[in-house]
């Protein structure tokens, strides 16, 4: 990683939410981005990705967190959604059976498109809703250790564990990522960005190079 | 599909590819309710790209017609009195004569059985071919392998071993554990074994099919102590498909002029975001006579360094560049050829036969009968878009492929509201019978849904309003196990090979892992031509159809290879370890018979560059809103306030200029402009010569874009 001007984290990582329609996706992603809960985002219009920078053993850790933009109803998620991504969050709903079979046809979708090393973890969403509750916390846990992956009941509402899951994922990227830079340091790539320029490159080489 | 759609929107889309999902982004994203649908499981259409095991699946597949398993539609309750149905085409055949091949061997059974990976066995080189194509004109006999026999030292094969290895270890993305490890097992033991199994081949080759024999191997494994044989050339069919995810293999490979409509589009559109990209690092062309790739002179910093023109021809070509820069502002230096062919006008620069190659095949691009002014134009473009990203670089390729386009665009429609819906299959089009505008579509299921103008992909119009299929481009894919032109850094390549005698001129693409376009240590090449002959119904060979541009690039296919040992006049070449074959379709438009408010997307086609689709895309996006802005710049997230309501509002440009003030307009690197001559010294020819004999690079970049 090289200078990149006012650069104000130390990681930048990508994560995904997904899962079927209705889970809570949005709602979790804005409980940790925003601190803030609102049922009645009909849909997910307008908003692509999350940022929040957390703290993390004395380092700024930058989290992107995309939503599915509502690509998930008919099952048409672009493959390129999950390019590049180093943590993805499986959300079920822990009211609605259907949405907790569905996540092995999630993770069969991730098998076939996400790099092949990337940090899973199921969430079971809405666990206030005690009195409608129609998955076990046993089963999402066994399903979780069927697939050596981590677990947890969240809600966004009631922002339970929100802020905990997220927090584990960044850790366990973290570490991966510290023992991978152990092992061998990062090459700096060559990638293009383009993007709109700032004033004073602009000149003749208008030219970026992403860091990460 | 159990869903049920909602019945009405402003715009539906059918086919998700580029210029449908620009026009669908650009819909969305002013407000417009916008459906988009797709027969395919996949977005992209003819645009786009597959891992490797869909690409062989998709070649073998697209001969046979599309099950149709859902039930009837009964159109008679779905369309009323005053409307009429117009039947769209069961298949979609935007491909035709498809084919494809892997030439890598299989792995014998036994190996897998032991768990130990030893590439020291020379197994059957058998030409896997996966094509469905009865009317392929692969003989299987002269294709059909034969044994191998080779011997060679021990520390060869280890050495081979340790390459092996490597391969493996870099790969380490879905990797299957086990399989490919090798076990430091005793070698007594392996090395029998391998003598073993090529005894039972031998003996099994006569009269059985691989499997038999290979069977045969592993039952003999005990045998007689034989010395042992080579390593095969390449790595094995097995392990070779082990990495089947990691290929991103283009239907219709293009790069994008960093000045092109496509660059401006993703920034102005803030697309871009989606999206990462890799220059392509170098143009490469072959000189008539000639049978060497050689790189072409592009940039002021290229003709520097070139070996390959004289100081004298340097010094007209620079002069030459600089004039096609800002032609319009000397008329007089060409008023006299604007009628006559570019090539007339470069003679009477006194550009010689090299020079004038490396003009009008790979900066302009363009033939020798193209127009003097057609040509001005094309090398003007190319110009202006030099040095943009990169002080020798006008291209500009996607990583991950050129399908990652229309994703990015459809992400933005979505974002914005647009419904997706792929593996839905349009049946057909409800227009009204007098006023023969469209007033919705119905799918499959049997839903009718509303709308008020509709966007087809040429491969999807009712077959009313199509006048005929012809072949349009002519495509080659192959993987190889090293770049076309070797060198020290991994490049992504343009080339351009002349038409040679009955040869046609071929275009090709080269990138590799940089691009993540295939794992490491292989390379993926794309050839276009014009097909030979258009009608889809003619018998064709599209092996013979690239066979110069093979001979040109490649040593030739790695079942060739492994029998025919010792051939070092090509060493240098890379080997074709997979390929596939197929021509891209195209059909025409019967104007008469569409509705108005119908609006038909072309086919990739041969072009270069993606200008034709984003003209398509913005011109269709004028008629249909007038008066609105094609894609403005989408906010970045934070730029997004949320109140209690839940409600957003764009907080729009309080951080970044607007983005319409594009600061960079128009300077290539044969663009003066003041900045320029800041920046880099304007190439006196005195310098020029010092700079060459000090050899150096003197345009380093300061950003490593060469490292």
């Amino acid at each position: 990683m090289s200078s990149s001007g006012g650069k104000t984290y130390d990681y930048l990582f990508k994560l995904l939410l997904i899962g079927d329609s209705g889970v809570g996706k949005t709602c979790v992603l804005f409980r940790f981005s925003e601190d803030h809960f609102n049922s009645t985002f009909i849909s997910t219009i307008g908003i692509d990705f999350k940022i929040r920078t957390i703290d993390m053993d004395g380092k700024k850790v930058k989290l992107q967190i995309w939503d599915t933009a509502g690509q998930e109803r008919f099952r048409t998620i672009t493959t390129a959604y999950y390019r590049g991504a180093m943590g993805i969050m499986l959300v079920y709903d822990i009211t609605n059976e259907k949405s907790f079979d569905n996540i092995k046809n999630w993770i069969r979708n991730i098998e076939e498109h996400a790099s092949g090393d990337v940090e899973k973890m199921i969430l079971g969403n809405k666990c206030d809703m005690t009195e409608k509750r129609a998955v076990d916390k046993a089963r999402g846990e066994r399903l979780a250790i069927e697939y050596g992956i981590k677990f947890m009941e969240t809600s966004a509402k009631a922002s339970l564990n929100v802020e905990e899951a997220f927090f584990t994922m960044a850790r366990d990227i973290k570490a991966k990522m510290d023992r991978k830079m152990a092992q061998a340091p990062s090459q700096n790539t060559n990638q293009v960005k383009v993007k709109a320029g700032d004033k004073k490159s602009a000149g003749l080489f208008a030219r970026w190079c992403a860091l990460l | 599909m159990d869903e049920v759609l909602p019945e009405e929107f402003d715009v539906i889309l059918i086919g998700t590819g580029l210029p449908e999902s620009v026009l669908s982004g650009a819909l969305s994203r002013i407000g417009k309710n916008v459906l988009h649908v797709d027969s395919n499981e996949y977005y992209g259409g003819s645009w786009a790209s597959f891992n490797i095991k869909t690409f062989d699946k998709l070649m073998s597949e697209t001969q046979m017609h599309q099950e149709d398993n859902s039930n009837p539609v009964n159109l008679e309750a779905l369309i009323s009195e005053d409307e009429e149905f117009l039947l769209m085409s069961a298949s979609q055949q935007n491909l035709s004569n498809c084919q494809s091949y892997c030439y890598l061997s299989k792995q014998p059974d036994w190996v897998v059985a032991t768990n130990v990976v030893e590439p020291n066995v020379v197994a059957e080189p058998d030409e896997v071919e996966i094509s469905d194509d009865k009317d392929s004109p692969v003989d299987v006999a002269t294709t059909a392998p034969t044994m191998v026999q080779k011997h060679s030292d021990t520390e060869d094969l280890s050495c081979r071993d340790v390459d092996f290895e490597e391969r493996n270890n870099s790969d380490n993305d879905n990797e299957k554990p086990g399989v490919s490890d090798k076990q430091s097992g005793d070698p007594a033991k392996e090395k029998s074994t391998d003598n073993d199994s090529r005894n039972g081949q031998v003996d099994a080759f006569n009269n059985a099919t691989s499997e038999e024999k290979l069977e045969n191997a592993s039952d003999q494994s005990s045998q007689a102590d034989l010395p042992h044989k080579e390593t095969p050339l390449f790595p094995f069919y097995e392990k070779f498909y082990e990495n089947w995810r990691r290929f991103n293999l283009d239907l219709s490979p293009k790069v994008m002029f960093s000045r092109g409509q496509l660059v401006e589009l993703l920034i102005q559109s803030n697309v871009c975001r989606y999206l990462e990209f890799r220059n392509v690092t170098r143009t490469l062309t072959v000189l008539s006579g000639e049978n060497r790739l050689q790189p072409v002179p592009c940039s002021r910093a290229d003709v520097f360094k070139s070996k390959f023109v004289t100081v004298v021809e340097k010094r007209i070509l620079m002069r030459f560049l600089t004039l096609c820069a800002n032609f319009e502002q000397h008329p007089q230096e060409y008023e006299a050829y604007k009628d006559r062919p570019f090539q007339d006008f470069l003679q009477s620069k006194h550009l010689s036969t090299k020079v004038q190659h490396f003009i009008i095949h790979s900066i302009a691009m363009v033939s020798e009968q193209t127009s003097t002014m057609e040509g001005l134009h094309a090398t003007q473009k190319f110009l202006k878009s030099l040095g943009r990203y990169g002080s020798s670089h006008a291209f500009l390729c996607p990583m991950y492929g050129v399908g990652e386009l229309p994703q990015a665009f459809s992400r933005l429609s979505a974002v914005f509201g647009g419904t997706f819906c792929l593996r839905r299959r349009v049946i057909g089009i409800v227009a009204d019978k007098t006023s023969r505008a469209v007033k919705g579509v119905i799918d499959s299921t049997g839903q009718k849904i509303k709308c008020q103008h509709l966007v087809l992909d040429e491969s999807h119009l009712p077959d009313i309003c199509r006048s005929g299929f012809k072949r349009e481009v002519s495509r080659a894919i192959y993987v190889t196990d090293k770049s076309v032109s070797p060198s020290e850094t991994e490049e992504v390549s343009l080339i351009t090979l002349p038409p040679v005698g009955n040869f046609p001129l071929y275009r090709v693409i080269e990138a590799g892992p940089l691009c993540c376009l295939s794992p490491n240590n292989y390379y993926v090449v794309h050839a276009l031509t014009k097909p030979s002959c258009v009608d889809e119904n003619a018998i064709v060979d599209l092996k013979e159809t690239f066979h110069s541009a093979e001979k040109t690039m490649f040593a030739g296919t790695a079942a060739e290879l492994e029998i025919a040992n010792n051939n070092e006049s090509d060493k240098q070449k890379p080997a074709v370890l997979w390929a596939a074959y197929f021509n891209m379709m195209s059909c025409g438009v019967n104007n008469d018979s569409l509705p108005g408010n119908v609006y038909v997307m072309s086919s990739p086609g041969f072009e270069l560059g993606f200008d034709k689709a984003m003209n398509e895309a913005r011109r269709t996006f004028e008629i249909i809103c007038p008066d609105e802005e094609f894609l403005p710049r989408a906010p970045e997230p934070e730029e997004i306030v949320f109140d209690d309501e839940g409600y957003k509002s764009e907080n729009n440009g309080n951080s970044r200029e607007n983005p319409n003030e594009q600061p960079e307009a128009g300077n290539g690197d044969y663009m003066e402009t003041e900045e320029d001559l800041q920046e880099e010294e304007e190439p006196d020819v005195q310098g020029l010569i010092d700079q060459e004999q000090g050899v150096g690079d003197h345009v380093s970049d300061g950003n490593g874009d060469n490292a």
